[in-house]
């Protein structure tokens, strides 16, 4: 593993009651949905669509919130939060490019 | 409601992360058959499987949240729904619940627990709700217009037709009849054979209430409304709420309750005393008396316009003495249900215990001729009910002059009889009474025409 972990699997391992398979099967539906919320993040800043990011965010929450990647917990919540906003304080594009990064992060590092 | 012992829960979440855990985390009760639904238009399709309970995330992809909880609840009105969502905000929440949701519960760290917590709540409200479902059948078959209201004679047909009418329909039934003619009996088979009787029946007798404190039994009081009201209090129109409010002995309500009880059914809202606040009801209302409510309004005792306000479905209930054969059809049945409860073989009535039966006039009605029955069967030997083990009560053995065919002669030596046992056998008292001669009097004793018990 590359790095000081960005994730923590203990919430998971308690939540799967002893049953290894399991966390693997979620580290699996993970993967997939890290996977399909790049995509979304992309096409976003793309078409400059912030209301398809902030569905992204929205979905990909509790995972982040249930692995412990405590570093995107402000972040998720930012870019869901963003269209609501009245006034533009964060540049959101940013925070989007930062998600990306850390979950490309958070992936290579489950699977080295 | 599934049938089988497992409880069916359909989860509906779009994010297969947050699905996949709820699915993991309720599972490990193995009483609980847990299916995962990513859409709302999938779970409306499946509902039909009849799930015990269902639980949603409020974004999905296909259908907002709000619908769909109201989609599921108009398929099924009774299915509890719990939503799951990462939305904080506190106004989604109580939308949700306004629309019938059960609970709302945000996902965070502490959802699965407060979710467990939650199913097990609703289970336990569901197991409550079965068993008084259950009750409510109980009661159904218990107060059964058919199984308890027994008779074949036109004066009490006359009445089931009614009785027909009062439990298709919403409208205030006033019941009239002497003591013991069944008016409660009636009043309870007409809720337990309506739409309301899953709901309650609440009866009150004005008659035994006191002037003080029939204000706040009716429509409650509010804590500190009057020096001993410690606490809040329902009355017994919000008890009554959807249900039946059977008030007995009406004609005994007090002239000032009778203007508040007008406001309350005209407004169809009770303020508890004390209270400043409406509370809406909605009740049916029966309403009995023993009295004659018209004579009562024409005397001044009892509120025309309230009157009119409860009368509604008027409902006569014959005396026992008018019901021809009911009698012993009655005393048959009360003889088998007194059996049935002592675990005993039924004894049967001898023809000299029918003829007594068929030519006493009854004063109190059905309640009497259970009372007397049941002592008869107590009394009786050989399992044969004999003349002398039927024993009229002497309570109510007021004078009656009108059971049998009897000349005139009969007549009047019945009623000097009656009038002479109670003046305690004083001629004179007696004979001042009905304004005739004592010489009358003594004649008739001393030719062994009328006798007296003092």
């Amino acid at each position: 593993m590359s790095g000081t972990p960005l994730f923590d699997l203990e919430p998971l391992r308690q939540l799967s009651g002893g049953d290894e398979s399991f966390v693997k099967h979620m580290l699996g539906v993970f993967d997939k949905l890290v996977q399909e919320t790049i995509e979304n993040f992309q096409s976003a800043l793309e078409e400059k669509d912030w209301e398809k990011a902030s569905k992204a965010a929205h979905k990909i929450k509790p995972s982040l919130d249930q692995l412990r990647i405590d570093s995107l917990r402000n972040t998720v919540r930012e870019i869901e939060a963003f269209p609501k906003k009245d006034v533009a304080d964060y540049d959101i594009s940013a925070k989007i490019n930062e998600m990306i990064h850390t979950l490309n992060k958070v992936t290579s590092q489950l699977k080295s | 409601m599934s049938d089988n012992t497992d409880f069916k829960i359909f989860i509906v979440e779009d994010d297969p992360w947050y699905g996949n855990l709820l699915v993991h985390h309720l599972s490990l009760n193995p009483d609980y058959d847990v299916t995962l639904f990513t859409t709302g238009k999938e779970v409306l399709k499946a509902l039909s499987e009849g799930p015990d309970l269902l639980c949603m995330d409020y974004g999905l992809p296909d259908i907002e949240g709000e619908k769909l909880v109201k989609h599921i609840l108009k398929v099924d009105s009774e299915i509890p729904i719990i939503v799951i969502s990462g939305q904080e905000d506190i106004s989604v929440a109580v939308s949700l619940l306004k629309s019938g949701a059960k609970d709302y519960i945000v996902k965070d760290d502490h959802a699965k627990d407060i979710l467990w917590k939650s199913i097990i709540n609703i289970r336990e409200n569901l197991s409550l709700k079965k068993e008084v479902e259950k009750l409510q059948d109980e009661l159904k078959v218990k107060y059964d217009f058919e199984e308890n209201i027994i008779g074949q004679s036109p004066a009490i047909k006359k009445t089931f037709k009614l009785v027909q009418k009062a439990i298709k329909t919403n409208i205030n039934v006033s019941l009239a009849g002497e003591t013991g003619t069944g008016k409660e009996v009636y009043a309870k088979a007409i809720h337990f054979s309506s739409k309301r009787r899953k709901k309650p029946f609440v009866a009150v007798n004005m008659g035994a209430i006191s002037k003080d404190l029939a204000e706040s039994e009716l429509f409650g009081h509010e804590k500190g409304a009057f020096t001993g009201a410690s606490g809040t209090k329902k009355g017994k129109f919000e008890e009554a709420d959807g249900g039946t409010l059977f008030l007995d002995e009406i004609a005994e309500m007090d002239l000032g309750l009778q203007t508040k009880l007008l406001r309350v059914l005209q407004e169809r809202e009770v303020v508890r005393v004390g209270g400043n606040t409406p509370i809406p009801i909605d009740i049916r209302l029966i309403s009995a008396t023993h009295k004659n409510l018209t004579e009562e309004v024409k005397e001044g005792h009892f509120r025309e316009d309230l009157y009119f306000r409860i009368i509604g479905l008027p409902i006569e209930l014959p005396p026992l003495r008018d019901r021809d054969n009911d009698v012993l059809i009655l005393a048959k049945h009360f003889i088998e249900e007194f059996a049935k409860e002592n675990l005993e073989p039924p004894p049967t009535l001898s023809s000299e215990a029918k003829k007594k039966l068929k030519e006493y006039p009854f004063p109190g009605n059905v309640r009497e001729l259970k009372a007397t029955v049941e002592l008869a069967c107590v009394m009786s030997e050989n399992q044969m009910i004999k003349e002398e083990d039927l024993t009229f009560s002497q309570i109510s053995s007021k004078p009656f002059f009108g059971m049998s065919d009897k000349t005139l002669k009969e007549y009047n030596n019945e009623i000097i009889s009656y009038f002479l046992d109670k003046n305690d056998g004083n001629v004179l008292q007696t004979a001042r009474k009905l304004d005739i001669g004592k010489s009358t009097i003594y004649n008739l004793i001393n030719d062994g025409e009328i006798s007296t018990k003092k």
